[in-house]
């Protein structure tokens, strides 16, 4: 049997006392792990490839990643 | 299916309620819709724009200008300064009111308006051509049909990624911003302030834009992979601390500054993209509105026209990158330049500049001749600018 290489589940941890809503990791995202909607943006976990694009891009300071 | 109509316009920021203006104009029914309950806001903007910028396309209207500009101050490392002086210069918004003033022409052109409406996909009809969008419509899912569609959703437009335009961006290709509205404070009036330097705001500049009664935005942009693990919050903390000894934060915000691209995203298809989404920015100041008002305005006027003689989107690229083309590839050259100046050069530019413009009064810049003038009297930015040209 093959083994596959595991792959990492990654998870965006989003600190919403920082985040300003703006959308500027949302527009870095390659793989639209990160949606703003109306209220709050939000990770859809599972397309997180953990390139931290957006980590890097936030203005706030409100985005870490964790693969825990 | 909801009612369709002809043109949808997605975004009721200044390109989209521009673009439903202009759609509603040339006769065609329009719906705009907008996902925040509020238009104009959050504002994730500094809120300047030159008076040509503003008024080629919108009448200036007191009710949303706060503050007339005709002095520009620009600070860089070591004390080093220069002074513009140039009546009538531009203006400084107020955004929330703005925003809102443009959504009620689009509505007094004829469009529908609806808030609460945040378009998540495109419909595409049996031909493949668009054919309208599914949304989440104040938290019930609905789909609009329509036979051309504009999306004005800004810097993280989800319309253009699902209609498979590939606007991503990479951190070098963005400036990450954060602005505070500050008051109780005292500034000089009808003045500008820029401040420059690798420490001060790498990659990028803090602005200081007074809007009247002791109000300003005060805020900056970094490029992101120039400082990857200060964040621009904390450039923007520090500089304020040290630049007022008393001041109020009433509001913050943030935002993402995109960078021009070399193949604009403005169509595909019967999807016209316009402002911030079609990263129509100028690169070097981050200034957008200017731009945004015309793409929208264009794209509506070119909407109108696909529906009702079958004109392509191709039109509105051309009408676009004839008025803006040139200039857009222009500050984007620059802003490569500028990327890789050392405090030193910042410092010699702010003497050359100050040499040229000193405290005379400026009757009319041209940018694209100052900015020339500047790289063709300093070697190194000559050496870079060629350098830069031959890569591309």
């Amino acid at each position: 049997m093959i083994k596959m290489a595991e792959q990492k589940q990654y998870r965006v941890k989003i600190d919403f006392r920082k985040c300003g809503n703006c959308g500027a990791c949302v527009a870095v995202c390659p793989t639209e792990a990160l949606h703003l909607d109306q209220i709050k943006l939000s990770s859809k976990d599972e397309n997180c490839i953990g390139c931290e694009f957006c980590v890097i891009t936030c203005p706030a300071d409100a985005l870490a990643l964790s693969d825990e | 299916m909801n009612k369709a109509y002809d043109v949808i316009v997605v975004g009721a920021g200044p390109a989209g309620s521009l673009a439903a203006k202009h759609a509603a104009l040339g006769g065609v029914s329009t719906l705009l819709i907008e996902k925040h309950p509020v238009i104009g806001c959050p504002v994730c903007c500094a809120e300047a724009i030159s008076t040509t910028g503003l008024t080629n396309i919108v009448e200036p209207d007191p009710r949303w200008i706060c503050s007339e500009i005709e002095r520009v101050r620009l600070h860089g490392p070591g004390n080093s300064k220069a002074g513009i002086y140039h009546p009538k210069a531009g203006f400084v918004l107020e955004r929330k009111i703005f925003d809102r003033a443009m959504a009620e022409q689009a509505a007094i052109a004829g469009a529908d308006v609806k808030v609460g409406v945040d378009a998540l996909d495109i419909i595409r009809g049996n031909n493949g051509d668009i054919s309208g969008v599914v949304a989440d419509d104040n938290g019930r899912s609905v789909e609009i049909g329509a036979r051309v569609v504009i999306a004005a959703d800004g810097v993280e437009s989800q319309i253009a990624c699902r209609a498979g335009l590939n606007p991503v961006l990479k951190p070098k290709d963005i400036h990450s911003s954060y602005q505070y509205l500050i008051g109780g404070i005292e500034l000089e009036p009808r003045t500008l302030e820029f401040y420059f330097g690798n420490e001060t705001a790498p990659g990028g500049y803090i602005w200081v834009f007074g809007k009247g009664g002791g109000l300003a935005n005060v805020g900056l942009a970094i490029m992101p992979t120039k400082s990857p693990h200060k964040k621009a919050v904390e450039y923007l903390d520090e500089f304020i601390a040290r630049r007022f000894s008393r001041y109020k934060i009433i509001e913050r915000m943030t935002g993402g500054v995109p960078t021009y691209m070399e193949a604009l995203p403005l169509y595909k298809d019967n999807l016209l993209l316009c402002g911030d989404a079609a990263r129509v920015i100028d690169s070097l100041t981050g200034a957008g509105i200017a731009n945004a008002l015309l793409s929208g305005k264009l794209a509506g006027q070119t909407a109108a026209r696909m529906v009702r003689e079958g004109i392509s989107g191709e039109f509105y690229r051309k009408e676009f990158l004839k008025i803006k083309g040139r200039e857009l590839k222009f500050y984007y050259l620059c802003r490569q330049i500028y990327l890789k100046l050392s405090d030193d050069d910042v410092v010699n530019i702010l003497r050359f500049v100050d040499d040229i413009f000193g405290e005379k009064e400026i009757t009319g810049i041209n940018p694209f001749e100052v900015i020339t003038k500047i790289i063709m009297s300093h070697p190194k930015l000559l050496t870079l600018g060629r350098h830069l040209l031959t890569m591309n």
